[in-house]
């Protein structure tokens, strides 16, 4: 992937290892994409497959036993291995901001939430009480709270896990950040507000021209909010492309089985057999060889363990990281094609 | 069909990791073990070891200094006490003491507290108010004050002193019980056990104890050790273990008339205190940290 | 002509918690469940759904007999659960749970963990004991080798399958899921779904099925109740409820569901941000503060049930005569 210079963030070869007793774990590996501004990449995958790690590691939020290197790590033209942490700093709340899935881990429980929103504020901007308040009081309304100088001075405990939510996304995107990085914001929610929240993210996104980063492990969301998806497994991007590409048309076996796994609402059969991937990912200690999904694909053949793999890119950049071109696959089968 | 097993699934290798980590790091773990191991060496080999009788009178050789003084030597290689009894003897026998009534003391206490502490966990309500009202009372009780005015009155012996310390050392356990069993007694495979058709107390026994266990083992070590240095001082102030029992809190009693002139007879057994004490604790803190983040889990 | 009693039939169960707000605070009633009627036939699967804090957790202790109804009737083939006694309770329904994780004890081995009920209750020599429960271990899909492993060793998948052999041992009737797979990855949850769908033929269970998550309670249920605060707000077959939703609720739960389809959008779902508060419901219909169909009556009065073709609802847009 050539850096196209209107890319505002470029990840290149971003590796993220943990120091182990019994050896080193590669939770990332090579995860390459670039993004132009005001867009939407949903990078989905299971439970250990990386995917927080990568969000975590492009905040440099990492923890202690964990290592970062990267050719390149670049946010609005700003390479973000050199800076020093005093510039990081000021350019991780001016300009980056992330939503955790729990908003009551990252709201402190001993002050009001307006304190809280008061003090962002002011950490980063010249501004008067006054002003801070006012400027609190607008944001909440445009997260869709009403009645706002009342719950400026309730406790985060006092609201609901949504409105709880909606205060979060507040408290981040006040201080006008241009990249927002959120990692699983609706799991914690009920469906019906997860609907809302993801309609509030993405209005204000669009809104605002946020570039986002959206983890997640659920296809649903991801094809409602994406521009662009990678499918990671094994700390490796698998798969990459625009959603209709990945999600429409998807090359690797592992998304192709994703999607076969998944009870749809009137697409997959009531009582019947759901598709499966047998087994369970492979170790990431250690030297890493060969594909790393290799072990339950049903296509695998020798030639699978042997060497890494590269992001086999399309023309349309559509990114495979299988040896096998598609056409050599079986045929290919999407959630459409499982019977009525 | 089956899914691997998780030894090779990545979040099996964090949960590894921790726990491996943590054990390799702890150093406390080693060297607490090893110095316990050689009291405990020390104490049951005693009757092998020892060069001289622990009750040998010899007042010709009285308060001679240890090996490394001048007019000290080799064949009393800590000196002898007012009595001219042999120094390393008695320090050796004493370990035998104070290990005996480490062990006892922690286990009465250990089974008492534990029991009230499952109980109150696991019924809540009123046991529970009960029961934890009964450790606020002996939290209120000053356990020296209360241990001399008993030895007091039913006279010092080895039996009497474990069985006092045994009844005013429980609370620890009871409380440390009690929480670990409130936070088991929720999860879902006691909800589990109880459709099995599991009585409570087999529940207590069979699903809770063994969950509680690695806590209450910590609390062991720390009670064991407490249990020592205050029997030492109740031997010191005359109510504990008698004479001539060799206890190390006797034997720091006896030395203290000669603190000026021999401090070798003060702070050689309470060098030994010391360095048993030191022992169980970091051996006590060192199984905390090992044991916790694979309590659950 | 006897009418045959259904499986298991609840009867108005309500169930109240003393919730103490401080130190000194009053004790305020928090009713979990309110007046709640399903009868559950053999071979039915019954989903409750609703979101977190509407009662159907403990809706479900109470279906385990681990919590008393406040009030109401629990009755097993017409015979109250009062009356059984506590091992015909236990032989008769058993649960599999949501997180793999706390449903086992770390401590044993997976062939105790699954073993314990015949122990507790067959009168089966230790050999039997073994063999009836590798027989099963192999059903659910476990190797025998992971007999003496204990939890940790397994994956939440296999784990999950622990749970299911423990809960079939006894040749149970009726088998409470709460929330079996929403603590599991995608393609592990594709796989303990095979799985209960399995056992059910193999075994002619009964379900009852907690989830939130709507494409699993289509795909396995044949009759959902929706929860809303405590109270059954729609009941119906599955298909009835999921091609033609009544209650404004139900439509909104429905509206939320987003299958991986890139060509449709956030869905709407047109509810408020009002949060109630289970501890101090709305007056009225606990659903109005949110509903956007709401009517003057919703804020006064409290919807009755209305039977409407084998459905039923609590909603006043469908009250009587209307």
């Amino acid at each position: 992937m050539a850096n196209s210079p209107s890319a505002y963030v470029v990840v290149q070869n971003l590796r993220i290892d943990i120091h182990t007793s019994s050896g080193l774990l590669h939770a990332v590996s090579n995860v390459s994409f670039q993004l132009t501004a005001g867009e939407v990449l949903c990078i989905v995958g299971e439970s250990g497959s990386g995917k927080s790690m990568t969000a975590l590691g492009l905040m440099g939020l990492l923890p202690a036993a964990a290592s970062r290197s990267a050719e390149l790590l670049s946010v609005d033209g700003r390479d973000l291995l050199t800076m020093s942490p005093e510039e990081k700093s000021d350019f991780l709340g001016n300009r980056m901001a992330m939503i955790f899935q729990e908003p009551m881990t990252s709201l402190n429980p001993c002050f009001t939430i307006g304190t809280q929103m008061e003090e962002t504020i002011r950490r980063h901007r010249n501004v008067s009480a006054r002003d801070a308040k006012l400027h609190a009081a607008s944001w909440l309304e445009k997260v869709g709270i009403p009645s706002s100088a009342g719950r400026l001075e309730q406790y985060p405990h006092q609201l609901s896990g949504g409105l709880r939510q909606r205060v979060m996304i507040a408290m981040m995107l006040m201080c006008e950040p241009k990249l927002l990085i959120a990692d699983e914001p609706t799991t914690a929610l009920d469906v019906t507000v997860q609907a809302q929240i993801l309609q509030l993210l993405s209005a204000l996104q669009k809104e605002l021209g946020l570039t986002m980063i959206f983890i997640t492990h659920d296809l649903g969301v991801v094809s409602r909010i994406a521009d662009r998806v990678a499918v990671m497994y094994a700390g490796e991007f698998v798969e990459y492309g625009t959603t209709r590409q990945v999600l429409k048309n998807p090359q690797h076996p592992y998304t192709q089985g994703l999607l076969k796994c998944l009870p749809v609402p009137g697409r997959t059969r009531r009582g019947a057999h759901l598709g499966t991937i047998p087994g369970s990912g492979p170790s990431l200690i250690g030297n890493l060889s060969g594909c790393c999904f290799a072990n339950r694909c049903e296509y695998a053949a020798p030639v699978c363990l042997e060497g890494k793999l590269p992001l086999f890119v399309r023309e349309d950049e559509h990114g495979v990281r299988c040896r096998f071109r598609p056409e050599e696959l079986a045929p290919l089968q999407t959630v459409d094609a499982v019977p009525q | 069909m089956t899914d691997q097993a998780a030894g090779s699934a990545s979040i099996a290798s964090w949960r590894i990791f921790i726990a491996r980590s943590k054990v390799m790091r702890h150093y406390g773990v080693l060297s607490g073990g090893l110095m316990v191991a050689i009291v405990l060496a020390v104490a049951l080999l005693a009757p092998v070891l020892a060069p001289h009788d622990p009750y040998q009178q010899a007042l010709l050789n009285r308060l001679k200094p240890p090996f490394w003084m001048t007019g000290g030597s080799w064949s009393f290689p800590l000196g002898t006490d007012h009595m001219g009894r042999d120094y390393l003897s008695r320090l050796m026998y004493g370990a035998q003491i104070s290990i005996l009534i480490g062990v006892s003391t922690a286990l009465i206490s250990g089974a008492l507290g534990t029991s009230l502490g499952l109980a109150a966990g696991y019924f809540g309500g009123r046991v529970d108010a009960i029961i934890m009202f009964i450790v606020t009372v002996k939290l209120s009780i000053p356990t020296i004050l209360v241990a001399l005015a008993v030895v007091q009155l039913v006279g010092g012996s080895l039996q009497i002193v474990i069985l006092v310390l045994g009844l005013l050392l429980w609370h620890q356990f009871a409380v440390v019980a009690r929480s670990v069993t409130m936070q088991i007694r929720d999860m879902d495979y006691i909800t589990s056990a109880r459709m099995a058709g599991c009585s409570s107390l087999r529940i207590l026994m069979t699903e809770i104890l063994p969950n509680v266990l690695n806590q209450i083992i910590v609390v062991l070590t720390l009670t064991m050790a407490s249990a020592i240095v205050i029997e030492a001082s109740l031997s010191f102030l005359g109510v504990g273990v008698q004479p001539p029992l060799p206890s190390w809190g006797i034997m720091i009693a006896e030395g203290k008339e000669h603190i000026f002139f021999r401090p070798w007879l003060v702070m050689i057994p309470g060098f030994a205190l010391l360095f048993l004490v030191l022992a169980i604790n970091l051996l006590g803190d060192g199984l905390r940290d090992i044991t916790s983040p694979q309590g659950r889990g | 002509m006897t009418i045959t009693p259904p499986l298991m039939e609840l009867r108005n169960v309500s169930r109240d918690f003393l919730i103490k707000a401080g130190l000194f605070g009053q004790k305020k009633i928090l009713r979990a469940v309110r007046s709640v009627s399903i009868d559950i036939e053999k071979g039915d699967v019954l989903a409750l759904v609703g979101e977190s804090g509407c009662g159907k957790t403990t809706l479900a202790r109470m279906l385990m007999n681990v919590l008393e109804p406040t009030s109401g009737d629990i009755l097993y083939q017409g015979k109250p659960n009062k009356d059984r006694s506590a091992a015909d309770r236990s032989r008769k329904l058993q649960a599999v749970f949501q997180d793999p994780y706390s449903s086992l004890n770390p401590r044993k081995t997976i062939g105790s963990i699954v073993s314990l009920p015949l122990w507790i209750h067959g009168d089966l020599a230790s050999a039997a004991i073994r063999s009836e429960t590798l027989k099963i271990m192999d059903k659910v899909g476990l190797p025998a080798r992971v007999y003496d492993n204990y939890p940790n060793q397994l994956s939440g998948g296999q784990r999950q399958r622990v749970a299911i052999a423990r809960a079939l041992i006894l040749k149970p009737e009726i088998i409470i899921c709460d929330e079996p797979t929403s603590a599991l990855d995608v393609s592990v949850q594709s796989q303990i779904l095979n799985l209960l769908i399995d056992m059910k033929h193999e075994f002619n269970l009964t379900y009852v099925l907690i989830s939130h998550n709507l494409g699993v309670v289509e795909h396995l249920a044949n009759k959902v109740a929706v929860m809303y605060l405590g109270r059954i707000v729609e009941m119906a077959a599955c298909e009835e409820l999921f091609s033609s939703p009544r209650h404004p609720y139900t439509k909104a739960l429905l509206a939320s569901i987003m299958a991986p389809d890139p060509d449709l959008d956030i869905p709407d779902v047109d509810l408020g941000v009002a949060f109630p508060n289970a501890m101090n419901p709305p007056v009225g219909c606990a659903f109005h503060p949110r509903c956007n169909q709401k009517m003057p009556i919703c804020t006064i009065e409290q919807p009755s049930k209305v039977l409407q073709q084998e459905r039923t609802l609590e909603c006043h847009l469908f009250g009587n005569g209307r």
